[in-house]
């Protein structure tokens, strides 16, 4: 059963909630906008998400953070990065209890940042967020390149040998997020969030798509980012095959299975750790 | 701006009303398919507020299967989308004071607005897939950039033919560049007594801007819309 929800400050924010035939005491699985589309998601994978949730018991909502899809821009004044957060508080404080939070892309970053400002959140599914590259990605991105073009990874290591030769006229950048930039912008950034969340036994699923091979190519790479950190405790999935919104629909489905199957491990976790609210 | 749900139990259908209190007129908005329906969905919403300023009662709605609306994109077809649009009309009559209603569609709502025409007193197009691009829907195969098209919508968009009567008597077709529409654009004109052709030059709101997943918002061409007399 869907319905549309009206809530946040005046009731500002739109989204559609959909509810279990046989309602369980399970948390809430809120679907976050990614980057400017709409609630629905890339391919209408937010649709499909909500109503498998629901059929396993979880309410699920999809919303459109102010300024996005059905809800009309903010008159706060506050900047993006903030209202963001409030609009995610206002969506918690309308499902109740304990959620879940995903996103894709800056609904990442933006799911990350929710479980470690809200102890309502028990789990964070994480799609492409911000990561950073290191040797490991460096090495095997120059792997690729000679076997997949000799000729060219030939060319383009005399071009840097010249360039090593001849000092470059700015820095270079290695360390930037790249793609996006409302996310985080720095690693240490990433670690504070992560480490706090870690911490307070969030569970957290990390899903690392081909569409974000500029930036991401081995599954070690998270722990490499931030090697200070117990990170065994993540899920971690990494699918070089598919494209960054997953538009391929045997991608889809391969990806849904991993939401469902972590989802149900992290209900079980919630349900045994934490006090329902 | 009110988001609802319409349709039978069996058909739910998501909408949004833009409502004009005591105007008589009031138009259906018919999205696009697809990947260009989702990159479209800003053009839409504000071509909505533009029209409601200008005093025209304006539903946007998701065909069943796509957007917010129950079902699945193997449920979609030309015919269903068709019977959506009519009942948006209904709803649309019924939740407000209009009765002269018109249809906008938007590429392949574009061919629904044209199925669904009866139930209009005018009829809007912004870029119609013309014939070798309903073809090449049709033949896309079953997955086209993101979303499965159902056996039976290839089969309509394959066996697509512009309709040449049954048409409300008065019509606007806008265009971002002149080339494209001219077949669309001659076969409409015998069929709609009072057919004005625009040409706006502009991006298409229905093409991914800066890989952002959304399209531009063309102003130029939802002022031409939102102007436009009727």
């Amino acid at each position: 059963m869907e319905r549309v929800v009206r809530f946040g400050p005046g009731e500002s924010l739109t989204g559609v909630l959909t509810e279990p035939a046989e309602p369980r005491a399970l948390p809430a699985v809120l679907l976050l906008d990614a980057g400017i589309l709409h609630r629905v998601g890339p391919n209408r994978m937010n649709v499909e998400l909500a109503r498998r949730f629901a059929a396993t018991g979880h309410r699920a909502l999809r919303f459109d953070f102010a300024g996005i899809g059905d809800s009309p821009a903010r008159t706060d004044g506050l900047a993006l990065g903030e209202g963001v957060q409030r609009d995610i508080a206002a969506a918690l404080d309308l499902v109740g209890g304990q959620a879940v939070v995903m996103g894709l892309c800056s609904g990442a970053d933006n799911a990350l940042r929710a479980a470690y400002r809200d102890p309502r959140v028990v789990g964070a599914a994480l799609l492409d967020p911000t990561v950073f590259r290191t040797p490991g990605w460096y090495a095997r991105r120059a792997m690729q390149k000679v076997t997949s073009d000799p000729f060219g990874a030939l060319k383009q290591l005399a071009g840097r040998v010249r360039k090593e030769v001849a000092p470059p006229e700015a820095a270079p950048q290695e360390n930037r997020p790249e793609m996006f930039y409302t996310g985080f912008q720095t690693r240490e950034e990433v670690e504070t969030h992560l480490s706090a969340v870690l911490a307070r036994g969030v569970s957290l699923l990390y899903v690392f798509s081909g569409g974000w091979a500029d930036i991401f190519n081995y599954p070690g790479q998270l722990q490499d980012n931030h090697p200070s950190l117990d990170l065994s405790p993540v899920r971690l999935h990494h699918h070089p095959e598919a494209d960054h919104t997953f538009s391929r629909r045997a991608h889809r489905e391969v990806l849904f299975a991993e939401l469902g199957s972590w989802l149900a491990a992290c209900s079980a976790t919630a349900a045994g750790a934490l006090p329902r609210a | 701006m009110t988001p609802f749900y319409f349709g039978p139990e069996e058909r739910r259908l998501f909408g949004v009303l833009h409502r004009v209190p005591g105007s008589g007129r009031g138009v259906v908005l018919v999205p696009p398919f697809g990947q260009e329906a989702l990159r479209s969905h800003r053009t839409l919403r504000i071509l909505a507020e533009s029209w409601a300023r200008a005093g025209w009662n304006a539903l946007r709605f998701d065909p069943y299967g796509t957007g917010d609306s129950a079902g699945d994109d193997l449920d979609v077809t030309l015919a269903g989308m068709a019977s959506d649009a009519r009942l948006a009309a209904a709803e649309l009559a019924a939740a407000t004071q209009a009765r002269q209603l018109a249809v906008f569609g938007m590429r392949l709502g574009g061919l629904v607005a044209l199925s669904a025409a009866d139930a209009f007193k005018a009829v809007v197009l912004w870029e119609p897939l013309v014939d070798d691009d309903v073809r090449a829907l049709g033949n896309a195969g079953y997955e086209h950039e993101g979303f499965r098209i159902a056996p039976e919508l290839r089969r309509e968009l394959r066996d697509y033919r512009l309709p040449t009567a049954g048409l409300p008597k008065r019509g606007l077709l806008v265009w971002n560049a002149a080339a494209r529409g001219d077949r669309v654009t001659q076969a409409l004109g015998g069929a709609v007594e009072r057919l004005e052709t625009r040409v706006v030059p502009a991006p298409p709101a229905w093409n991914e801007e800066n890989d952002f997943g959304a399209g531009p918002i063309p102003a130029a061409v939802i002022d031409a819309l939102a102007s436009w007399r009727g």
